[in-house]
């Protein structure tokens, strides 16, 4: 870097500094981020509700995860019945422990994408389909995979999405956290 | 599926309407539940240890707005009952139509009325049971290869002659490759190593000329009658794979929207080139070695018999080792090949998308970026490479090996022949050159059976397209309109792109001849819907539309679309001069009347603005021309096109005022004297229709004139004001 850039950019310095930036607390509340310790979560049914401190009625809600790969537990936004949002939770701390489990199932039962654990064996079958065998975090499962390439997204790197011949589909979060044995199964296919 | 078998151990005591079952449990882990509907009650069924029993019961009749919600990667089946929510099952994103489906029907069950239980769409092959890829009714595993074979031979009945010249020189070319090993022995027994009494030294050299000259000779015809054989096996080849491109092209030029709705558009192109691309590599080149690789396996197993019976065994023995070596071999060999094309592939997406791009990645600085992807891509690329023939070099040599040892086994046991007496030198020769070749095509035809069930596969999904029969067909008493006076009725129309999910919800409506009717709503009420059923890409589920009293199905599809004009929101044009596209609803437009529809159009001030006014190309997709520019294009088109009935489907794309109102006009004159349905954004056209349909959820909501239902303040009054509150920004930002 040429000394004269370094002198513009201590010249221009306090002139950044001079008008006032943006109020922050503005920028916050355009995002309409919630506080945790002043909602309240409870299960009625099958359905989320919430209530924020000092309100007595119960609004039905869902969970929408913001950024479901990297941030499964942070940026989540709660919406209304009619899918207008209510506002983000940038994080899930500050909720009690039973609140959280409460949440925390809510996010289960939206999120219905299994998550691969353990590829347990992928065997080929006629026509060049191939069956996997695996272990999830929602029980054992068994599919069938055909042109793997067309079927396999990596939205993230190391995160893969697959998409059986049903339309289903499942995760892998991260490929280096699998096993060896997995994952020695799954780069034989790729 | 929606009637499958009941689970074992469950009596409803009562006719079943339906049984689906549901792949997850309530708390969203796998497992088996089952949604059963009799007339008069509907169960959930949960496994019970090895026992089936009801979880949940209901009388159907207090089951109310059932409806099945998508969840990600999933659904869930909720209902109202007794004024609270309850889900009933829940399951993975495969069995989403079917419970959609299935809510459907709940609902009206439930009120008493009558619904028959739609078609399915085929997704699992009723055979076997395993799943069909999307939009494909070919089972992998089970077609029949015979009956594609079958097919294809259909192709070659016009070609025969060229088909069976091609089969005898295929049979002359392996006949001819036999000889060379058969003259090395008289080589050997005659003129080099004679046994017994030799002859005299000249006849020897005499018969070694006539022996080299006999070998070149036949070498010449084999590669004479090789080139020709490859010659014409391109012929036929070629030949066969355009027929059915075209064939498939013609069909898929005439087959329904719906065709194209159900499927991705690349899958679509991909039937056109690379299932007949398999194919034709097939044709070409597989079928040619296929036929000869199997003579050849006959021709030279026969010798070998002929020469010594029991040395022949000797060289089948590796046969089945080399047989099971080379299919494992080509399949890791694919394998990694298939690696390297597709990292080649995504090296190329990612050039294209940056380098088109490339005016985004400077303005944004982001050069380095793109460098270490690209790099990133490059690297994955070589490695993949050095895989791929780092495994090449190691298989090939224990192939070679593999074969190898046969050979050798030859040269032992043969070598004991020969010196106990028994065989000649001359003959365990040939007998070596004979087993060398043996094995080659024996561990092809591997490879080429692989090939083979590949392109038949690809010949059957070519087929299935060639099958699939147009839904919007010609009625067989479709009566001829020459000229249409343009009355149009909506009578009652109800139509879903999937039937279960109606768009349209019983609309009737009338338009008389000339009158020019705006067609208003949110995004989704409908308004596009109707122009599709209209222009009759796709035909109504219930109720009809008339034109001129007559019902549309009963029109002839020609007269039809060429009386009846669209003017698209977002114009096509096809790569060609600005004439050609002006002129593409009537090829053999004179020069006059496209001047004539561009200057109604209001285009041809800004042809004549091009240095090479009409005949000025316009690239794919019509570079090089402004949004404006294109809409006036489209408006001429439609005037040259001349229709009774027009269908304006307004661009939401701003354009400066100036343009705005040259389009305006050329509007204008193109609605004069034609029944005229416009999908309306802007205020102008509003106000300019004679009459107002306001759609709501593929329903009518209102209709009238623009002040009628400015006056009434409903749903109208509610949409323009938002469309006022949003034209005020627009001028605020300007």
């Amino acid at each position: 870097m040429s000394t004269t850039e370094i002198g513009s950019r201590e010249e221009s310095l306090p002139e950044v500094a001079e008008p006032s930036p943006p109020e922050p607390a503005e920028a916050a509340d355009d995002l309409r981020t919630l506080d945790a310790s002043l909602l309240h979560v409870r299960r009625n049914g099958n359905r989320l509700e919430i209530r924020r401190e000092g309100e007595d009625d119960w609004q039905q809600v869902k969970l929408v995860r913001l950024f479901p790969f990297t941030e499964p537990e942070r940026w989540i936004s709660i919406v209304d019945k009619d899918n207008k949002e209510i506002g983000i939770l940038p994080d899930l701390k500050g909720f009690s422990a039973e609140d959280l489990r409460v949440l925390r199932d809510e996010l289960r039962l939206r999120y219905l994408v299994p998550e691969i654990i353990h590829i347990l064996s992928i065997r080929d079958r006629v026509a060049m389909m191939a069956e996997w065998t695996v272990e999830t975090d929602r029980g054992k499962a068994k599919f069938l995979m055909r042109n793997l390439r067309d079927k396999l997204q990596e939205p993230l790197p190391g995160y893969l999405s697959l998409t059986d011949m049903e339309g289903n589909r499942f995760d892998i979060p991260d490929v280096a956290a699998l096993d060896r044995r997995s994952r020695r199964l799954l780069e034989e296919r790729l | 599926m929606l009637n499958e078998p009941l689970p074992n151990g469950f009596d409803p005591k009562e006719p079943v309407r339906l049984c689906i079952e549901a792949d997850m449990l309530p708390d969203g882990s796998f497992g088996k539940e089952w949604l059963l509907v009799t007339d008069t009650r509907a169960y959930v069924l949960a496994q019970d240890g090895s026992k089936v029993q009801p979880r949940a019961e209901f009388p159907l009749a207090e089951l109310s707005e059932p409806k099945a919600e998508e969840l990600v990667g999933g659904g869930a089946l909720r209902a109202m009952h007794d004024g609270t929510e309850l889900e009933l099952v829940r399951y993975t994103r495969a069995r989403i139509p079917e419970f959609s489906t299935a809510a459907h029907l709940m609902g009206k069950w439930a009120k008493g009325e009558e619904a028959e239980i739609p078609e399915e769409e085929a997704r699992r092959c009723p055979r076997c049971g395993l799943p069909l890829e999307q939009g494909t009714k070919v089972c992998p595993a089970c077609l029949p290869k015979s009956r594609a074979l079958r097919r294809l031979g259909v192709y070659l009945v016009p070609h025969w002659k060229l088909a069976a010249g091609l089969f005898l020189l295929a049979l002359c070319n392996t006949t001819l490759g036999l000889v060379p090993p058969y003259l090395q022995r008289p080589l050997m027994d005659s003129v080099l190593v004679p046994a017994g009494v030799p002859r005299p030294l000249e006849q020897r050299v005499a018969l070694l000329g006539i022996l080299v000259l006999a070998l070149l000779g036949t070498r010449i015809c084999s590669s004479a009658i090789g080139a020709s054989q490859g010659w014409l096996a391109a012929v036929l080849g070629n030949r066969i794979t355009h027929d059915i491109r075209c064939k498939l092209y013609r069909h898929l030029q005439y087959l329904s929207l719906r065709f194209f709705d159900k499927r991705q558009l690349g899958t679509v192109i991909s039937r056109v080139n690379q299932d007949t691309g398999q194919l034709q590599g097939f044709l070409v080149d597989g079928s040619q070695d296929f036929i000869i690789n199997l003579l050849m396996i006959v021709g030279i197993g026969v010798m070998l018999f002929i020469m010594n019976w029991r040395l022949a065994l000797f060289v089948f023995v590796p046969a089945p080792i080399v047989v099971t070596f080379s299919a494992s071999f080509w399949k890791r060999i694919r394998r990694y090949m298939h690696r390297f094309f597709h990292r080649w592939g995504r090296l190329n997406a990612l050039l294209n998308e940056t380098l088109t791009g490339v005016r985004i990645v400077k303005a944004f600085a982001q050069e380095p970026r793109e460098i270490a992807r690209f790099q990133q891509r490059s690297a994955d690329l070589a490695v993949a490479g050095i895989q791929a023939d780092r495994v090449w070099a190691i298989l090939s040599s224990g192939m070679s090996l593999v074969i190898m040892l046969g050979t050798l086994l030859v040269y032992y046991v043969g070598g004991r022949y020969v010196l106990f007496g028994g065989m000649t030198p001359g003959t365990l020769l040939a007998f070596i050159a004979y087993a060398a070749m043996f094995y080659g095509p024996i561990q092809s035809m591997s490879r080429l059976l692989n090939f083979a069930s590949r392109s038949l596969t690809a010949a059957e999904r070519v087929f299935e397209v060639l099958d699939s029969q147009p839904e919007v067909e010609e009625a067989e008493d479709a009566v001829e309109m020459p000229r249409i006076e343009g009355r149009v009725e909506f009578r009652d129309l109800t139509f879903g792109y999937e039937r279960h999910r109606p768009v349209l919800k019983g609309i009737s409506f009338e338009a008389q001849p000339g009158e020019m009717i705006g067609l208003v709503g949110r995004s989704g009420a409908g308004k596009t819907t109707c122009i599709n059923l209209l222009c009759r890409f796709y035909d109504s589920d219930e109720g009809d539309i008339l034109i001129d009293g007559v019902p549309i199905r009963k029109i002839r599809v020609e007269n039809l679309r060429q009386q009846i004009g669209v003017v698209p929101q977002d114009t096509f044009l096809f790569s060609g001069t600005i004439a050609d596209n002006i002129s593409y609803a009537k090829p053999g437009a004179t020069k006059e009347e496209i001047v004539r529809a561009a200057k109604v159009g209001n285009a041809h001030d800004f042809i004549l603005q091009r240095p090479d006014g009409y005949e000025t190309f316009l690239g794919e997709g019509g570079q090089g021309i402004s949004a404006g520019e294109k809409q006036r294009l489209a408006i001429a088109r439609a005037v040259l096109h001349d229709p009774r009935i027009l269908i304006l489907d307004e661009a939401t794309s701003q354009v400066d005022v100036e343009t705005e109102k040259q389009i305006q006009e050329g509007i204008a004159r193109l609605v004069k004297g034609r029944t005229t349905f416009a999908i309306a954004h802007r205020l102008s056209t509003l106000k300019n229709a004679d009459r107002l349909l306001v759609l709501k959820e593929g329903e009518v909501a209102e209709q009238g004139t623009h002040d009628e239902l400015m006056e009434k303040e409903g749903e109208f009054h509610r949409l323009v004001q938002t469309y006022q509150e949003i034209s005020k920004v627009r001028a605020v930002e300007r």
